[in-house]
């Protein structure tokens, strides 16, 4: 691997790190959120009106970061007994064409949610009165992370061909 | 040219905002000779309430009909209009948002989102329903549990009645009142029906401590600034019969509402105290504020109106 | 045009583009032809997931995880052994009692083959069982998981059709039962023809201290349901209350978890919550370009005039879910056809809970057959042993899993008793 891809490859080994650690605070944080809410109704016999606008900040925000995170460690849903079945070159053919096609997708998402966070510019959250901006941001970094760990892939498939076989086993979700 | 505009709500084309539309855009059609259509899309199809207050900024849909608190994201003070006890009557309302006032907020709301306001739709009336025990006087409702949307006004006014705001989901409430999670719930009569929270519930207790709630038709300056000033005036015109419709429709489906209730078992209960529901109620003003803007001081002004 | 959305879905999932990329370019593609402003898809994407309903779903994760943490996996199995261990076959009968009572708190499969079935893959073949059948009976087990409450798909397909989560829950507990019920049977047949060993009998002391030991575990499926019913929480709540409560048995009750697999089990959570939901907000945008389209309303008028009962349908949608299951992830085929199919089920007088619960098992069939069998791959990694072997071992209990399935869609009560007696008759 030349030394180029090899730095390449430590930098985005730490910006994945970075994503599991703020999925993992966002998961923690909206565990707390919502034990308060409960807490506020069953003891103070007042509730909050805050921690559900909160909690569902979280959700948007634990979502696209873990998405990304999840790319990075190719266990994204897909149906890959297709690809498993072709000879090497085709298969090598394919997957490029497949990071290609997710690297334009994400690229359209994360502009897609750039769009929203200007059209939503001085919108206030209604129990908050935090910027709803605050929801669109996640989909432009999940969308932009997201794009630079399917372009590391598809360098690799180009200039590291053995890297087509290395099989991942895929992750289920339920 | 023809112009056609796209109207978006979020309830069912049986309910009376659809037919209000339905009747605006006939007139409408009529007065301009077909210049300027609506396309009515109900149920959401164009998006919720705030995909709609965002995509009539940006160009996906020319109007709205949005709430008060929906609108409030383009312009703070429009939440006011769902604070408790606020109108008298019909006629107070009209006066109010077709007067200085709304003509104010018109300006302003051009200014902040590059939205305008052609109309207003009466939202009907608020009471509370309850499970087992009749809120007849304040002091019945005070140490129980009622339902409420989990944003302003609505657990600060149950608050201000000592009652205790249980936020819990729409989609949640059968439940909640079946199993007791919630004594009561802040609801339209019409969704008590549609609900069917009759099931879970005896007492229609009619303190009205929201009444019409009028809600912003809104469209883009863009779609706006097509018509000639004509068309224009035909627009609002057209709007406004609408909007008469509507009021006519909530005035007299309310007694229509309350007979099929009663029908279905339940007791309707009239406050005998209602001034000190109103006094509690006004105790959620200064806090309330802040989810207008802060302007304390309006909401007297509003309810000096003439 | 409104099939070809379709169509041109499936090819894209057979091609391998992952499920919410396949969602997005098909609700990208509409939103173009219906020459509606693009601004909609950043919209459905964020605004589609702001649920608190959602919410559930990370928290019913991160509780199973903690669980898995926390120490109670191994208590869980060894008041098993001492209760099932003597019986023939006893470890596979472990296996399955331990999925069972794992699964009153873990609403997902992952949790129980990864957690759970790393112990019992080990153990069992420790005591001489082949690599295969353990992993097999593990994946087959560890299905139970999403169909006795709690479930993470259950709370996606109470969001999506719009039915009561306690409701959905509830139903599936006749059916859970049911499928621990077969596979015990099936293992007490595999063990005399295979001869497969037996535990040595515990003592009743023995017994009393397993089941101390395993007693907070034992709680929570009744603080859960209780805590619902009584309505004390909704169901998000109650997930985040048992991610305390996974907590509590980790830090002061057990205290023999490490730092990092607590750690792990947040990763875990962040990641699978990334990846189930990615395809949530995707398929809003999907969902929306079906809605635009009137398809699910076409879709109910063709069946409508079909004029098919609705058993016929019921059964040919299994046919369907299970040529889906096939080469599908479970929380992608339920967010696909949910939408689609519910509204002309409901039009043809079929129960929304009950189809959701046939759904979830007919999904669970799907986990445990190749070539995309989720829980295949996960134990067939654990125990080191080609995933078609194990696919092989599976075949009783995916017979097993069938009849059930036949069984609860023709007979809706066996689904719908529970809920009804708990919450009342449904509203419809
Ligand atoms: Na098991
Ligand atoms: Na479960």
């Amino acid at each position: 691997m030349p030394n180029a891809l090899r730095v390449l490859k430590s930098i985005e080994a730490g910006i994945g790190h970075a994503e599991e650690w703020l999925g993992m605070a966002a998961v923690a944080a909206l565990a707390i959120v919502v034990n308060l809410q409960i807490f506020s109704r069953y003891l103070f016999h007042a509730p909050f009106i805050w921690p559900e606008e909160i909690s569902r900040l979280l959700l948007v925000w634990t979502t696209f970061i873990g998405a990304a995170a999840l790319t990075r460690r190719a266990g994204d849903l897909a149906v890959d007994t297709f690809i498993e079945m072709m000879p090497y070159g085709p298969r090598r053919a394919f997957l490029i064409l497949r990071d290609t096609v997710m690297i334009v997708l994400f690229g359209f998402v994360a502009l897609q949610g750039f769009a929203l966070a200007n059209a939503v510019a001085g919108m206030p959250l209604v129990a908050t009165g935090l910027p709803t901006a605050l929801l669109a941001w996640p989909v432009v970094l999940g969308g932009v992370l997201t794009v630079f760990h399917c372009a590391l892939r598809l360098v690799m498939h180009i200039a590291v061909p053995v890297s087509v076989d290395q099989h991942l086993v895929p992750k289920t979700l339920t | 040219q023809a112009t056609t505009l796209r109207v978006g709500h979020v309830l069912a084309p049986t309910h009376q905002f659809h037919l209000g539309f339905e009747l605006a855009a006939k007139s409408i059609a009529e007065a301009t000779g077909d210049r300027v259509k609506l396309e009515i899309f109900p149920s959401s199809q164009l998006g919720t309430e705030r995909d709609m207050n965002v995509a009539i900024r940006t160009g996906g849909i020319d109007m709205l009909l949005a709430s008060p608190g929906g609108a409030s994201v383009h312009l703070k003070e429009l939440a006011i209009l769902d604070a408790p006890y606020l109108f008298r009557d019909n006629a107070h309302w009209e006066a109010v948002v077709y007067g200085e006032i709304g003509e104010d907020w018109n300006k302003r709301i051009l200014d902040t989102a590059g939205v305008r306001i052609v109309g207003w739709f009466h939202r009907g009336t608020r009471h509370v329903i309850s499970r087992s025990k009749p809120y007849d006087i304040l002091a019945a409702i005070q140490g129980e549990k009622i339902r409420v949307a989990d944003l302003p006004p609505y657990p600060q006014v149950f608050q201000g009645f000592g009652a205790v705001p249980t936020p819990i989901a729409f989609a949640e409430m059968y439940q909640a009142l079946e199993s007791g999670i919630v004594d009561g719930a802040d609801v339209p009569l019409d969704t008590i029906l549609s609900q069917k929270l009759f099931e879970v519930s005896k007492f229609v207790n009619l303190i009205a401590w929201s009444f019409a709630a009028p809600g912003p038709i809104l469209i883009s300056d863009t779609a706006w600034s097509q018509l000639s000033a004509e068309d224009q005036a035909a627009l609002v015109a057209g709007i406004r019969q609408g909007s008469t419709f509507v009021t006519d429709a909530f005035t007299s489906g309310e007694s229509d509402v309350k007979t099929q209730l009663t029908g279905l078992g339940m007791t309707l209960v009239e406050p005998t105290d209602i001034e000190l529901w109103k006094d509690a109620a006004a105790k959620a003003i200064p806090t309330l504020a802040e989810s207008w803007g802060g302007d304390a001081a309006l909401y007297e002004r509003i309810r000096d109106v003439k | 045009m409104s099939l070809l959305y379709i169509v041109v879905l499936l090819l894209l999932l057979a091609a391998g583009i992952p499920v919410a990329a396949s969602l997005m370019i098909v609700g990208i593609g509409g939103v173009l032809v219906a020459g509606v402003p693009v601004s909609i898809i950043g919209q459905r994407l964020a605004f589609g997931i702001d649920s608190f309903t959602l919410i559930a779903i990370p928290m019913f994760l991160l509780m199973g995880n903690l669980m898995n943490a926390s120490g109670v996996t191994q208590r869980i199995f060894d008041f098993s052994v001492a209760m099932v261990g003597h019986w023939r076959a006893g470890l596979a009968q472990v296996n399955i009692i331990g999925s069972l009572i794992f699964s009153g708190m873990s609403g997902s499969a992952l949790a129980d083959a990864a957690g759970l079935g790393t112990v019992e893959i080990r153990a069992m073949t420790l005591k001489g069982y082949s690599p295969q059948f353990s992993a097999a009976i593990t994946a087959a087990s560890a299905t139970i998981g999403p169909v006795i409450p709690p479930s993470t798909i259950a709370v996606l397909y109470a969001f999506i059709a719009d039915v009561s989560i306690g409701r959905m829950f509830l139903a599936g507990v006749v059916p859970g039962l049911m499928m621990v019920f077969t596979l015990m049977v099936t293992v007490y047949w595999r063990g005399k023809s295979l001869d497969l060993p037996v535990h040595v009998k515990s003592t009743w002391a023995e017994r009393g201290k397993a089941t101390w030991k395993a007693f907070p575990a034992l709680l929570v499926p009744i603080g859960l349901i209780g805590g619902m019913r009584t309505g004390i929480f909704t169901a998000t709540e109650v997930a985040a209350v048992g991610v305390l409560y996974a907590l509590f048995l980790a830090a002061i009750y057990y205290k023999d978890t490490k730092g990092n697999e607590m750690l792990a089990a947040f990763r875990e959570t962040a990641l699978s919550t990334g990846g189930i939901m990615l395809i949530v907000a995707s398929a809003n945008v999907f969902a929306w370009i079906l809605a635009r389209e009137q398809i699910p309303q076409d879709i109910t008028a063709a069946v409508v005039e079909m004029n098919l009962s609705p058993i016929f349908l019921l059964l040919m949608v299994n046919l369907i879910l299970l040529l889906l299951g096939m080469i599908l992830d479970a929380s992608a085929i339920l967010i696909l056809v949910t939408p689609v199919m519910v509204p002309a089920l409901v039009a043809v007088g079929v129960d929304p809970v009950h189809f959701g619960m046939v759904m979830i098992v007919n999904m669970m069939v799907g986990m445990i057959t190749p070539p995309v069998g989720m829980a295949l791959y996960i134990v067939a990694n654990i125990a080191k042993t080609p995933v078609m072997d194990v696919a092989r071992e599976c075949i009783p209990f995916i017979v097993g899993f069938l009849v059930i399935l036949l069984v609860i869609t023709l007979m809706p009560q066996l689904v719908l008793w529970l809920p009804d007696l708990v919450y009342g008759p449904s509203l419809l």
